[in-house]
């Protein structure tokens, strides 16, 4: 049973093996990993636990409800980057595109050859691969379930001799209803939320949503447990307070939250919050003549690969019109007749392979609510990538038909023409005239085998105090150049089976 | 309306009179923003943000109000329509990164509250809940 603040009805203690501090790709996987090898397991998420029938789908409630901070949070730099965190049960699971991609080859032999991490190779990760996929199910759809906007973009790329290829989902029986951001309305994503929380409940673990972390004890250089408060989720404030004694802590609050959260419970590891990597990313939409509807289908259907090796991604993306018409020009009339064009919209995203590093902060206290605080200053290469990507998507648009590309650049915001685009690729354009967003934080614990460049060793245990383990994106070493739930989920597989072997040897 | 913790007072006069220019009365679809009690949904919204953004969303509201009175020679919320709309789209190109911030996220905060029900998201032709079904 999932107990949330409603449940709660005074102080609560804990004992138990491992206390797990998030519901993510992460924490989810680890309580139901050690639970169902029969060791005690405690879960603490601070947002809150909804189910199908309480989401609806859409964007207002959803950012309020399932985002931190209203989907409010990112980077400052230049430019501020939005970077929008999933805070509920299953984490970022629950609100993403269900878009899967296996850590690539390439990544593993830079981790090896960089940080020292010889087990980090396809043999020994595979079987953890395969286990994780099969119980989120990642599944290839039919080109029809993917909808129009993908549709759209394989013609373009069919004309231009590029590949436009389906994505892989965690999902079972999807229709392609649409919002996937939102929760899914057909609980067919097999996000953590409807697959490893349930197991992890039906193993023993007991669940606590709506119950903020606020310290690791640490006493000798073990943990000794965690405090944490109960949060309501109308104020946002911390009320009951929840003591856990525990033999290991795992901390799974993602990129953004973990280094900052080991900052306020006292560690110093130099690489702490540091080599932040995380994607930044760009729109482009297309005005058809040809009705779309992109609505109808998977909202991330489709995705080209053809320009990985400049460090450059693409992804479909269909949104809601509330998200989509803000993003696009026009005030007034000019906004309405924007909107009612709607349903010919057509939208790509660009994701860059970056090689920035940005940084976690230390931020406010988690006994004040916590916050996400981080720099991440784009470097010119990193955005060069994300204007060509930009241009390379408006090519392929116009291929398919397009009478008009809007993109995420202020200098040259729309484009009439293929023409344009060419003039778009040879453009200057500064970072801050890029409208960049970003999805997938990084690296800000990273994993190394040398306590000089890293925060956790190979199996994921802290440096610096024994038996704490950080199990999230954080863990990551670098940015991959794909969506990095179905990596963080196998890591976390991985650093499961060693928390498992340590407790069998206490 | 009494509720109302952020939005109250001028603030409010303001952020509605911006939600009133981003999505006027009439043109391709009769409703406009006026026609419906959106502020507290953006009050609602606001008080999910990070206290430190929350915090902002004031001082960007004085920003729109007096940057009018620079370059339209009147406070925002004393404009006609038209100027209203000029003076956004101006903040919407300008070439400074955090007056086009703004501007998106003053948009953001109205779509959300407007285009947030069946009865507006029907006036784009997107229908909400599975298609299928």
């Amino acid at each position: 049973m999932i107990k949330t603040y409603r449940d709660y009805t005074g102080d609560i203690q804990e004992t138990c093996d491992v206390c797990v501090i998030g519901s993510g790709p992460g924490g989810g996987v680890i309580a139901k990993e050690v639970a169902e090898r029969g060791f005690d397991a405690v879960l603490l998420e601070e947002g809150g636990h909804f189910t199908v029938n309480e989401w609806d789908g859409r964007p207002f409630r959803g950012l309020i409800d399932m985002y931190r901070s209203g989907g409010s949070t990112g980077t400052l730099g230049n430019p501020f980057i939005s970077l929008t965190l999933g805070k509920c049960i299953g984490g970022t699971s629950t609100v993403n595109s269900a878009t899967c991609f296996r850590t690539p080859g390439g990544v593993l032999k830079k981790w090896r050859e960089e940080l020292g991490l010889e087990n980090m190779t396809e043999k020994t990760l595979d079987p953890y691969f395969e286990r994780v996929e099969k119980i989120v199910n990642v599944t290839e759809l039919p080109w029809d379930v993917l909808g129009n906007n993908a549709n759209i973009v394989k013609r373009g790329c069919d004309k231009l001799g590029l590949t436009c290829r389906p994505l892989k989902h965690n999902v079972k029986d999807c229709k392609g209803c649409g919002p996937c951001q939102f929760g899914c309305q057909e609980n067919a994503k097999q996000s953590v939320n409807v697959t490893y929380i349930p197991l992890a409940d039906s193993y023993g673990a007991r669940i606590y949503a709506n119950c903020r972390a606020e310290r690791i004890v640490i006493k000798n250089g073990a943990v000794r447990g965690v405090e944490a408060a109960a949060v309501d989720p109308k104020t946002n404030r911390n009320s009951f307070r929840m003591t856990v004694t525990s033999k290991i802590v795992v901390t799974s609050c993602g990129a953004m939250i973990t280094p900052s959260f080991l900052k306020w419970s006292g560690l110093k590891n130099r690489h702490l919050g540091r080599h932040l990597q995380i994607h930044p990313a760009g729109r482009v939409v297309a005005l058809m003549d040809e009705t779309v509807e992109g609505w109808k289908g998977v909202s991330q259907g489709a995705y080209i690969d053809d320009f990985e090796n400049e460090g450059i991604m693409m992804e479909g993306i269909m949104v809601h019109p509330s998200l989509l018409l803000a993003a696009l020009p026009g005030v007034g009339r000019e906004h309405k007749g924007m909107a009612l064009k709607y349903n010919n919209l057509a939208v790509f995203g660009v994701m860059v392979h970056d090689e920035t590093e940005g940084r976690v902060l230390k931020g406010r206290s988690p006994k004040r609510g916590g916050g996400v605080m981080a720099t991440y200053f784009i470097r010119k290469t990193d955005s060069d990538k994300l204007k060509r990507g930009i241009a390379y998507l408006a090519k392929i648009f116009f291929a398919a038909g397009a009478k008009r590309v809007y993109t995420s650049i202020s200098k040259m915001p729309v484009l009439y023409t293929p023409e344009d685009a060419v003039r778009l690729m040879k453009l200057r354009v500064r970072p801050n005239q890029i409208e960049t967003m970003a999805f997938h934080p990084l690296g800000t614990c990273r994993m190394a085998a040398d306590p000089k460049q890293g925060v956790v060793d190979r199996y994921g245990e802290s440096f610096e105090v024994k038996n704490l383990y950080v199990a999230d994106g954080s863990v990551i070493p670098s940015s991959l150049g794909v969506n990095p739930q179905i990596t963080i989920m196998t890591l976390s597989n991985y650093v499961a089976d060693g928390i498992c072997a340590r407790l069998g040897s206490m | 309306m009494s509720d109302l913790k952020i939005l109250k007072g001028r603030y409010g006069n303001i952020l509605r009179s911006v939600m009133n220019t981003v999505i006027p009365r009439g043109g391709a679809y009769a409703p406009g923003a006026a026609d419906y009690d959106l502020l507290p949904r953006a009050e609602e919204m606001l008080m999910s943000y990070d206290p430190s953004i929350r915090g902002l969303f004031p001082l960007m509201l004085n920003y729109i109000q007096f940057s009018a009175l620079i370059h339209q020679g009147k406070i925002f919320t004393s404009l006609s329509e038209e100027k209203g709309a000029q003076f956004l789209s101006s903040m919407e190109a300008s070439p400074f990164f955090y007056r086009r911030l703004i501007m998106l996220m003053m948009k953001l905060i109205t779509m959300l509250a407007f285009y947030g029900s069946d009865e507006t998201e029907r006036l784009v032709g997107y229908k909400h809940g599975c298609h299928l079904k």
